[in-house]
């Protein structure tokens, strides 16, 4: 069986040799703003919970 | 296809099948930006008519007074639903596959960032539908709280009640996912030479508009989610019983919902600022300003929400607030509108229909701007509050405004999608009849409410007859239109004229020097970008 092809994220399909570099903080900004989203989501809950009313 | 299949059936079926698999595969499991696209704006106008023959549901029962067709609580299903499909699974989907299609294009991306995360985004979306229109078929019926979901009200469905919300959070999750993809995008995978401020204002659009989502979603996420505590793990959030507060619910929804209602017009900004440059042949007028004006609307965005909440009670200073802060909305929205009419200006404007939808945008978006001008009010929004004049000031900002956008954008990227013109006399005519039913339709319902017709009634006194029969017109019109626009698409599919690699006369932006239909790979190379 062929091994299967790399799929190749949008960030390294250019083959310029920043490739990794841009990948990586491709996927460090995408892990931060779903961080942020996340936290927004539980800080809400949180905060109400806190306040007495949960 | 079908005449060789009954020639050699068990081999050609075969054969067939395997075609049909493959295809489906191809599709489930593309992670090519344009194809996504393809895949979104599919089905948002599949949900345009899902959404659409609920709305028509609405208006046949509307047509006359007295109970005709549908049971009160069917009737409230109808509006929380057709309002909850149009959101989530139409507009915002439609802008969704605009993005995915043309942000790769415009700044010389081989590709969205996160090209699975992009299928997800996208694959999600079907299955949330699926969930929300399953509860119709439940006991008890689908949710009918209107698509505020305010409890208590809420917490009273029957079994669709988790489902709903299970829906909700699915769809959120799917636009947080495309946001963070969009933001990533821009951010990183510009052309050389592509400056922040050298960007297409479409771009600049759905750059603001997927951070205001990153804000706002989990906003409305963690808020159905203490809805399903409160039901099912005995919580007391929004329960006065338990030490909570109903009206905490309505704070925090529109803390959601007010930005959502920009999440959606934003991008048809956008649209509307690549489109009439092009058919005034003269760059947009004040570009800096633009992108200031709409990253202002996106701010103030989030500290209007209670203007919602007027008639909920609130002290003094606070309806000062909330009144003087949305109105302030209207300066960077005016900023906006006089650009537009400055990049117009001795212009060699031609009205092909990308253009004539532009420019309704322009003058009937601006009517929904103003009758929001006049529910900032405190004092006066406590007579419009929850009537028809609400319906009518929010269906203006989101058809003439955000639907209109989404048709000038279709019309004028079609060619470049597909590879052929479209039809322009029929373009013309789908513009002329949408243009003319949207006002028949949502016009008179601004005389309903100032008269007191409350809004998600299925019934009425007598003395609204005249113009609730002449809105229901207007609606059949409006949704028959759309048939016509199917049409177009499909006969542009087809075939027709062939497009040009510039499509239109001279105009700018990197997506125009591609091929018409743009190939499956586009930007390999990065573009130099002067």
């Amino acid at each position: 069986m062929s091994q299967p092809k790399r799929q190749h994220s949008g960030a390294d399909q250019r083959g310029d040799g920043t490739d990794a570099a841009r990948a990586a903080k491709v996927r460090r900004s995408a892990w931060l703003l779903a961080g942020l989203a996340v936290l927004i989501y539980a800080a809400y809950m949180v905060w109400f919970m806190l306040r007495g009313g949960g | 296809m079908s005449s060789t299949a009954i020639d050699t059936p068990h081999g050609h079926h075969g054969e067939h099948r395997a075609g049909f698999l493959a295809w489906c595969l191809r599709w489930i499991t593309t992670t090519n930006h344009k194809e996504i696209g393809t895949l979104y704006l599919v089905f948002s106008l599949l949900m345009l008519f899902v959404g659409g023959a609920m709305a028509l549901v609405i208006r046949l029962e509307l047509f006359q007074p007295g109970m005709q067709f549908v049971d009160p609580q069917f009737f409230n299903s109808m509006t929380t639903v057709h309002a909850l499909v149009m959101v989530f699974a139409m507009i915002m989907p439609a802008f969704a596959g605009f993005a995915n299609w043309m942000i790769p294009l415009m700044i010389g991306a081989p590709d969205m960032a996160l090209p699975r995360l992009n299928n997800w985004s996208f694959w999600l979306l079907p299955f949330a539908v699926m969930l929300l229109l399953l509860t119709f078929f439940m006991p008890g019926g689908a949710p009918a709280a209107g698509w505020t979901m305010y409890p208590p009200l809420m917490l009273q469905t029957p079994d669709a009640f988790p489902f709903a919300i299970f829906a909700v959070h699915l769809l959120g999750i799917s636009s947080i996912m495309a946001a963070i993809n969009i933001i990533v995008t821009v951010m990183n995978l510009r052309a050389p030479g592509m400056a922040l401020l050298k960007m297409p204002m479409f771009v600049w659009a759905w750059l603001i508009t997927a951070y205001l989502l990153i804000v706002a979603m989990p906003v409305l996420a963690g808020a159905v989610t203490m809805l399903l505590t409160d039901r099912f793990f005995g919580t007391s959030f929004f329960s006065a019983a338990g030490g909570g507060d109903p009206v905490l619910y309505q704070h925090i929804f529109w803390f959601f919902g007010h930005p959502e209602v920009y999440i959606i017009i934003l991008p048809a900004f956008g649209i509307v600022s690549e489109v009439i440059p092009t058919f005034s042949r003269k760059p947009l007028f004040g570009y800096a300003a633009m992108v200031y004006a709409t990253a202002s609307i996106a701010f103030l965005s989030m500290v209007v929400w209670a203007h919602h909440m007027f008639t909920a009670g609130m002290p003094l200073a606070g309806q000062l607030f909330f009144m003087l802060s949305t109105m302030i909305i209207a300066v960077p929205t005016g900023v906006k509108i006089f650009n537009w009419t400055a990049t117009m200006w001795r212009g060699s404007l031609t009205f092909e229909t990308p253009m004539l939808y532009a420019l309704a945008f322009l003058f009937l978006f601006t009517i929904g701007g103003f009758s929001g001008l006049m529910l900032a009010i405190a004092p006066a929004d406590i007579q419009y509050h929850d009537t028809y004049f609400v319906v009518a000031h929010f269906h203006y900002v989101l058809v003439p405004g955000a639907l209109f956008g989404a048709f000038a954008g279709a019309y004028y990227w079609l060619p470049k999608w597909t590879g052929h013109m479209y039809d322009e006399k029929l373009g013309k005519l789908h513009f002329w009849l949408t243009a003319i039913f949207t006002n028949v339709t949502f016009f008179p319902q601004h005389f309903l409410g100032l008269a007191g017709m409350p809004r998600r009634i299925p019934d009425y006194a007598p003395q609204f007859a005249d113009f609730n029969a002449i809105s229901s017109i207007g609606a059949f019109g409006l949704g028959l239109s759309q048939l016509l626009f199917v049409y177009i698409i499909v006969k542009c599919v087809r075939g027709g004229e062939k497009a040009t690699a510039q499509v239109w006369d001279n105009p700018s932006g990197l997506e125009w020097t591609v091929p018409s239909p743009a190939p499956a790979h586009t930007f390999d190379e990065p573009p130099v970008v002067k």
